[in-house]
């Protein structure tokens, strides 16, 4: 199948929860002295089904760059609460570049929190296929 | 504070970025890309050492948005980010931006990090509310 043929399809995980040492870790890593709740970006750990989405196109994660990001923050998200996750492919696009073949993917995820949106998150994968020629 | 447009957000310069960083930022994330972890692998795809995760720079940008927008004071609405060039170990990320846009309580800042060269490696956008 296609790609391309999979846009607007969903994939779910309910499984996720915030818990108070993963906040932790995640502030020690990124050196975030000034954020005192909930780091903005914390969720970029909840990737589950983008990487499922990633698998489901047959993406070599060896060639995988991130392009880019986007959150929007409905809800806050607080410590103990159980998250679920879904993941919708919003385009897949491809083009010729001087390094090759680049396939570009977007996927949108909605972070639910005990059961309502809390985070909304776009996010464009850069897929280099360096021997390849965009169809 | 009464924000304008135009107006520079206060710098926040960050440390070093170091290969532990790195590895830790692995654990935390849950990204163990050898991309970010694996000096030769990374060598192998063209870069000239192993690359920081572009989500640890936008992890810098949010932290310098809210250095300049208090949790308590401002609400967060919207972040993003774009990763224009890598950041490798070594590099000493400085993140700055200005204001946009104000209208009514809402301010919308362009940030940006910028390397040791002056090389911008991320841009972006927040929007925060006035509390």
């Amino acid at each position: 199948m296609e790609a391309t043929e999979h846009i607007g399809e969903v994939i779910e995980f309910d499984g996720y929860s915030v818990s108070q040492s993963e906040v932790r870790s995640f502030i020690d890593a990124t050196g975030s002295q000034y954020i005192k709740g909930i780091p903005p970006t914390l969720g970029t750990v909840f990737r589950k089904t983008e990487y499922d989405w990633l698998d489901r196109l047959e993406v070599d994660l060896k060639m995988l760059l991130h392009g880019d990001q986007e959150y929007e923050y409905v809800r806050p998200l607080k410590v103990g609460c159980k998250l679920s996750v879904r993941t919708k492919l919003d385009d897949v696009k491809e083009r010729n570049t001087k390094l090759g073949k680049m396939q570009f993917v977007r996927v949108v995820t909605e972070l639910l929190s005990d059961g309502e949106v809390a985070v909304i998150g776009k996010t464009t994968f850069v897929v280099r296929h360096p021997a390849k020629e965009a169809k | 504070m009464n924000w304008e447009k135009g107006q520079q957000l206060r710098s926040l310069t960050k440390p070093l970025i170091t290969r532990e960083q790195l590895k830790a930022y692995a654990d935390a994330s849950g990204d163990h890309n050898p991309l970010h972890l694996d000096d030769d692998f990374a060598k192998e795809l063209g870069f000239p050492s192993v690359v920081a995760h572009g989500m640890l720079s936008m992890a810098f940008m949010a932290e310098h948005a809210l250095f300049n927008f208090p949790e308590d004071q401002y609400q967060l609405l919207r972040l993003r980010g774009k990763f224009r060039k890598v950041t490798l170990p070594g590099d000493v990320p400085t993140c700055e931006g200005s204001v946009r846009q104000v209208k009514g309580n809402e301010i919308t800042v362009g940030l940006r990090i910028k390397n040791q060269k002056e090389e911008v490696t991320t841009d972006g956008e927040a929007t925060f509310r006035k509390l």
